[in-house]
Parts: C-alpha cells; structure tokens; sequence
C-alpha cells in the first residue's frame, strides 16, 4: 500500500486523473454526449500513451458490451411483436377504469417489463400509454407517471438484465443472472410494497374521488397491439429461451454476451426480420459511450489512483466488510442522485475489484450494495437514471410537465427509504445471518 | 421550356394570420384544396397551412410516440383535440418555410419540389404577393395535351 502511494503521483496520474475528470464533467453537464465525450477521453489517454491499444481493448468489457447489444436487438424484435402495449392495455382494463388501480398495474407492468427489458425502453413503452389511458378517462398522469419512474428502476434492479449497473456488474464479476434474483430479488420486493403503501399515502384519496368515463377506456382494443399473430409466438418462444437461457447460466456457463447476442440474432432469424432494420434500431452510441469508458477508468487502473481509491475505503472502514457495504450502498445511492449511474458504477467496479484483491474476505457484499444503491439511488430526482430524463422530458411538451422539484418530494423520501430497507436487509443477510 | 406562369390557378381563397382554424378548414372544404395560404393585413404572403399540419396538430403527442395505437381505434382522441384547436388562429399552424414558386420558374422545378416534399400544390409568388397556386395534377396533365 505504502510503496503504491508513494510513487502514485506522475505525469501519467495526473493525466489519466484530468481526461476523467474533464469526461465526467462533460457528461454530467451534457456539454457533450455521452458517447463523444468518453470516447475522446478514451483516445486522448491512447494518443499520449497513458495506455497502450493492448491495454485499451483489454480493458473494454465485451462481456458487458455483447450483453447490452444483444438485448437492444432481442427487444427491437420484441417490440415489434405488441406484446408489451398488450400486457399493459389488458392489465389497465382489468382495473375497470379505477385511476389508483390503474397507478397499480401500471407500477407492476413497469416494474417487470424493465426487470427484464432495459429502463428507457420500457418507460418509452409505458408511458406515452400512460397519456394514452390519462387523457381517455380524463385524471391528471402525473402520480401514474412518477410511479412509474420509481418502478422502472426498482423492477430494474432486481435481475442482471434489468439496469446498466446490474449489467456491468454482472459482466464483470463471477455473479451470474440467478444470483441477482436470489440477493436483490427479496428486497427488491418489500421495497416495492413499501413504496406502493407510501404512494397509497399520498394518492390515493386524490386519485379515488375522480368520476371517470370507463366506458371510453374499455374500449380499448387489446388483440389489435398484435399485428402478427405468428410473428408474436415466434418473438415469445425465442425470449423464453433466452431467458431460460439467463437462468440456468450456472449450469451450462455460455456467457451472459453469448446468451444474449445469439438470441437476438436467433431473434431476427425466427421472425424473418431484416438485420439492417434491427440492427438501427440497437442504441450505437450507449455501446461507443460503454466502450470509451472503460478505457477511461482502464487509464485509471494502470497509473494507480484506482487502487488508491481501493485503499482509502479500506482504511476508512477499517477493514471491516460490514462498514464497507454500507459506505458503498450509501455512497452509491447518493452519488446516483444527480449523476448517471453508468461512468459511476464502472469506476467503482474497478475500486471493488482493487479490493478484492488486497483483502481476503468475501467482498460479494459490495457487489449487491453497489448494484442496489446506483440502480435505487436513480430513484430521487427527474435526472437520477435515464429512464428518469426520459419521462420527464417527454411530459414538458404536454399539458402535465414535471417539474424537478415536484417529482424530487415524492422521489428523494422514497428512495432513502428504499436505502434504509436495503441497508438492514444486507446487513441482515451477510453480516447478522451469515457470520 | 414551360413556365409556371402559364399554369398558375388564380382563383383561389386564402386566410389572414387571426383567422380560427376552424375557418381554415371550411376554406379547405369548400375549395377543394390541400394548402390554404396565410396573408398578413396588407395582404403579404406569411406561408402555408396543409392539412399535413392540422393533422399534425390535432393528433395528441403521446399518440405519435405509441408503436402501434390501433387498439384507440374506437376512441374520438383525434377529433376531441381538433375541437379544442379549432378556435386557435391560424398563424399558429402556419408553415412559414412551406416551399413556394414564382412565375418564371419553371415546371419541372415545381414538379421536382412536389416530388420532395409529397405536396400536391404550390403557392406561386410575386414578391411578396400570392398570385395563386400550382397543382400536382395540372403538372401531370401537360404530358397528354
């Protein structure tokens, strides 16, 4: 540790420090996009041969990178088939046209879809429907939508799949699909019930004393989300694979990127879709944004500050794996506040897997606290996550804006709560149980 | 060469910047026309209302972000947003950047902006004074004459 920090600080530290810096300032601001400001900091530490290309590609996570690109393709074809406006219109006319129900089902139809499918698809899916049902039966979105927010990054974090911290994580570590499930999924749970019971508190009275036009939303015709009935069934057979495929990882050990880039090409093949339509559809610049990060924090990891970062937490938790996992958690949440959880978690990937390495307990704790917080923590302001950004952008056009502030009462309260169940719940599991 | 001056249908209606909308569809109605020219007080050309725009305004965002928004099919949303544009003034709607021709242009180039833009007709200008308008069907038409 000693014979690190003493020789740490060299051009090259300094350097390699800067690019961050200046990339996670022009992200943070969107000075730049994402993708363009970490792809020149990516090749400004190439160009002054902080890295070499050996390096630089060896510190890309294809694993993660084939994972995120296979499931854009998987739900391009997906999205295609219906199913997802089917499963919401059905679920909204069970409620019969009672506007808390429908927060309800719209909350859990989120919360799954994107355990499953990414963030911003998902809340691209639910929410224009949201409008859809809102202005049909006449009530104001705006509980329905902050709802949704809260559960696209809840439902988010309870699978490997399911938000771009899971995602990374799951690339870079021995934790595989079930794992998550196993860990993140009961708590994932409670917090959903606890945050239904609090919006209960807050909307329901207001939502129950609408009269609303039933008659106008239950004529919504689900079968026609559907234009290809053979088309559907292939597109559910193939996603069933593939997530069958996800859950018995531990058993065949294909990697998470195989997995999902050969189902989406398996995908585009059952279906007879054309490669060049799908393939447009995959988010280029978020893979190029990924890519060009990891070379950044790469530069981090070679001139050393990683492992200084790596040694601080040690030292500052005394080496005690429970204090750890709760600076993790609670610096995860709030740092995801008002920065985008993707540079964040990728840096912190490198920090944990420093310790790892200088300790010798099992810092598997750390993984799900650092999962759990940068996928909750999302939860607390309109700029939190990028589903988050999503929603309240596309509101401003509308009659039903979100304002940061308003949406930042109801998200920052439960998203500390949300913390607060997560934090004994680890402790509880790993450190009251476990030990 | 054939000019677009000798084409030009004269006869035609148009509305001012304060006119409702609702009068800028009785216009369209009534004129059997696709675009409906906006004139300013002293009766300058502004631009162009199509259809294409009032449709464009009258459909609610959230149904143009919907992949697939055939199960509204039984719904009026369409219609009940129209209704509530109706009394907006025209100007609103008014596309200023609506392509337009001159007299001396000539009749392929009128053709060739049709073809880029799926227009069906064009306002035709003399400064800043509309002189009338060019269809699709009469640039068709001068090939069987």
């Amino acid at each position: 540790m000693v014979a690190l920090a003493s020789n740490i600080f060299t051009f090259q530290t300094y350097f390699a420090l800067a690019i961050f810096v200046l990339a996670f300032s022009f992200i943070i601001s969107e000075k730049l996009p994402n993708a363009v400001a970490a792809m020149m900091g990516g090749f400004l530490l190439l160009a002054f041969h902080i890295i070499d290309q050996e390096d630089a590609v060896e510190y890309i996570d294809f694993d993660t990178i084939g994972l995120l690109c296979g499931m854009m393709i998987t739900v391009a074809v997906l999205r295609k088939s219906g199913l997802f406006e089917y499963i919401a219109i059905k679920g909204v006319k069970i409620t019969k046209g009672n506007p808390w129900k429908i927060l309800v089902v719209l909350s859990i139809v989120t919360g799954v879809l994107s355990a499953f499918l990414d963030n911003v698809t998902t809340v691209l899916i639910i929410v224009p429907l949201t409008f859809a049902v809102a202005d049909t039966i006449k009530i104001n979105p705006t509980p329905i939508l902050f709802s949704e927010i809260l559960f696209s990054n809840i439902g988010g974090a309870a699978t490997l799949i399911g938000d771009p911290p899971n995602i990374m994580i799951g690339g870079a570590t021995h934790l595989q699909f079930m794992d998550f499930i196993i860990v993140n999924g009961p708590v994932i749970l409670i917090v959903s019930v606890v945050t239904i019971f609090i919006l209960r508190l807050i909307y329901y009275k207001k939502l129950t004393s609408i009269q609303v036009d039933t008659a106008r939303l239950m004529a919504f015709d689900e079968k026609r989300t559907i234009p290809d009935k053979t088309m559907f069934i292939q597109s559910m057979v193939v996603f069933t694979l593939i997530i069958v495929a996800f859950v018995t990882q531990h058993v065949h050990q294909v990697s998470l990127a195989s997995i999902a880039l050969g189902g989406g090409f398996l995908m585009i093949m059952v279906t007879r879709q054309h490669p060049e339509e799908i393939l447009k559809e995959v988010e280029w610049p978020t893979l190029f944004f990924f890519a060009g990060l990891f070379v950044i924090i790469g530069g981090l990891e070679k001139t050393g500050v990683i492992s200084m970062v790596a040694d601080k937490m040690i030292s500052a938790t005394n080496n005690q794996m429970g204090l750890a996992t709760q600076l993790v958690l609670w610096v995860s949440a709030m740092c995801t506040v008002f920065i985008n959880s993707i540079p964040y978690t990728a840096t912190m990937i490198s920090v944990i897997k420093d310790i790892g390495e200088i300790t010798t307990g099992n810092i598997d704790p750390l993984w799900w606290a650092l999962s759990l917080g940068a996928c909750l923590g999302g939860n607390a302001s309109t700029i939190g996550a990028a589903a988050n950004i999503i929603v309240a952008g596309f509101t401003q056009k509308t009659a039903w804006p979100i304002k940061f502030g308003q949406y930042f009462k109801v998200g920052f309260p439960l998203m500390l709560v949300s913390v607060i169940i997560v934090s004994v719940y680890l402790h509880l599991v790993f450190f009251f149980w476990g030990s | 060469m054939k000019l677009v001056r000798d084409f030009i249908i004269k006869d035609i209606s148009s509305v001012t910047e304060n006119s409702p909308v609702r009068r800028v569809i009785k216009n369209m109605r009534l004129h059997r026309v696709s675009i409906m020219p906006v004139v300013n007080k002293l009766g300058e050309y502004i631009g162009c209302i199509s259809e294409e725009d009032i449709l464009e305004a009258a459909v609610p965002d959230y149904m143009k972000k919907i992949y697939n928004t055939s199960f509204m099919a039984n719904i009026d949303q369409i219609i009940a947003h129209l209704t509530q544009i109706l009394d907006d003034k025209a100007i609103a709607l008014t596309d200023v950047n609506y392509p337009y021709v001159t007299p001396d242009d000539s009749l392929e180039y009128a053709a060739d902006i049709l073809y880029r833009t799926k227009g069906n007709m064009l306002p035709v200008l003399e400064s800043k004074k509309l002189v009338g308008l060019i269809t699709l069907i009469q640039i068709l038409s001068v090939s069987i004459e």
